[in-house]
């Protein structure tokens, strides 16, 4: 899902450029109050893992693949702000090394994975750690569905404006495709949650506060 | 918090994707390519910048197969330095100004 150079239109690609720096100072601001020295070695291999999950491509519909996106697994495990902040790292060394999302496309991709991911993706979550943790494991799906969702509707969104074609057939086209990579992307999530909660039951995210 | 385990395991899932990932990877467009070559506007894409690791491909290396591994190996290693690197400065600021404001 990452816009490549040349999709946006300028004046999208800058408004999403400039609003990007004070949402990424922001979300600095937040998580640096929340950060515990003692899991920043796990905050650098779940960058690289996500990092190595978004590289492999699962079928998802003939002829079209999908990938993980991996922000809301890491706003359980984090926090949204800390999240947005690793997707925004996987996304500068995927642009500038990789030419893996544009880079004039970097302030959309980060709004689009970054922060619509981890706060979406996150949002079902924290309402089940409102209502006591119940429905915990349809929440952390529906997180990451959600997050994948809610990705795709910004695409549609900055493409609109950018007129490379009709709102309604890049709304219907994008959602209708990511709704079932976010199917796989809700399944991960619950798996992965699942299996750190095995290895460290007191790791997945329930302290977390953002 | 210790969290050893579960850095071993996804440390361990990091270098096997990176290094057998792209063999089992659909060669398929993602849902934005694909929608992209459907309503007709894959033609505008044009990259602002190349990158040295363009494609994912280790260009130094003569092996496809090792140019692969090699490019996804050091992404993932650059992601982990910089993460780890931006965590620690973090943590230690942070820590820094709660003992200035427990010390006030």
């Amino acid at each position: 899902m990452h816009i490549p150079d040349g999709f946006l239109s300028p004046a999208i690609w800058v408004t999403m450029g400039a609003a990007a720096a004070p949402a990424a100072a922001w979300c600095a601001r937040r998580s640096r109050a929340q950060i515990d020295e003692t899991r920043v070695p796990l905050l650098g291999v779940m960058g690289a893992f996500i990092f190595a999950a978004q590289m492999v491509n699962f079928p998802v519909a003939p002829g079209t693949s999908g990938h993980m996106v991996g922000a809301a697994l890491l706003a359980v495990l984090f926090g949204p702000c800390t999240a947005a902040l690793v997707m925004a790292a996987v996304l500068l060394v995927q642009a500038l090394l990789f030419q893996d999302g544009g880079i004039t496309a970097l302030g959309a991709n980060f709004w689009n994975l970054g922060m619509a991911g981890a706060f979406f993706g996150y949002l079902p979550y924290w309402l089940s750690l409102r209502a006591g943790g119940r429905f915990r494991t349809p929440a952390l799906f529906l997180g990451g569905w959600l997050a994948v969702m809610a990705g795709a509707a910004a695409v549609a969104t900055e493409l609109s404006f950018s007129s490379v074609a009709a709102p309604r057939l890049l709304f219907i086209s994008l959602l209708g495709v990511h709704a079932l990579t976010g199917l796989a992307e809700g399944a991960i999530t619950v798996a992965a949650v699942r299996m750190i909660e095995k290895l460290n039951p007191k790791l997945a995210g329930l302290e977390v506060k953002s | 918090m210790k969290a050893r385990s579960t850095i071993l395991l996804f440390a361990g899932l990091t270098v096997v994707l990176c290094a057998a990932g792209f063999y089992v990877a659909s060669a398929a467009p993602d849902g934005l390519e694909r929608i992209a070559i459907w309503l007709g506007f894959a033609h505008r894409e044009r990259a602002a910048l190349s990158g040295p690791l363009a494609d994912y491909q280790f260009p130094w290396l003569a092996s496809p197969a090792l140019r692969k591994m090699a490019a996804a190996l050091l992404g993932a290693l650059v992601c982990f330095l910089a993460l780890f690197g931006w965590g620690r400065y973090s943590a230690r600021r942070s820590k820094v100004q709660r003992s200035k404001t427990d010390l006030a």
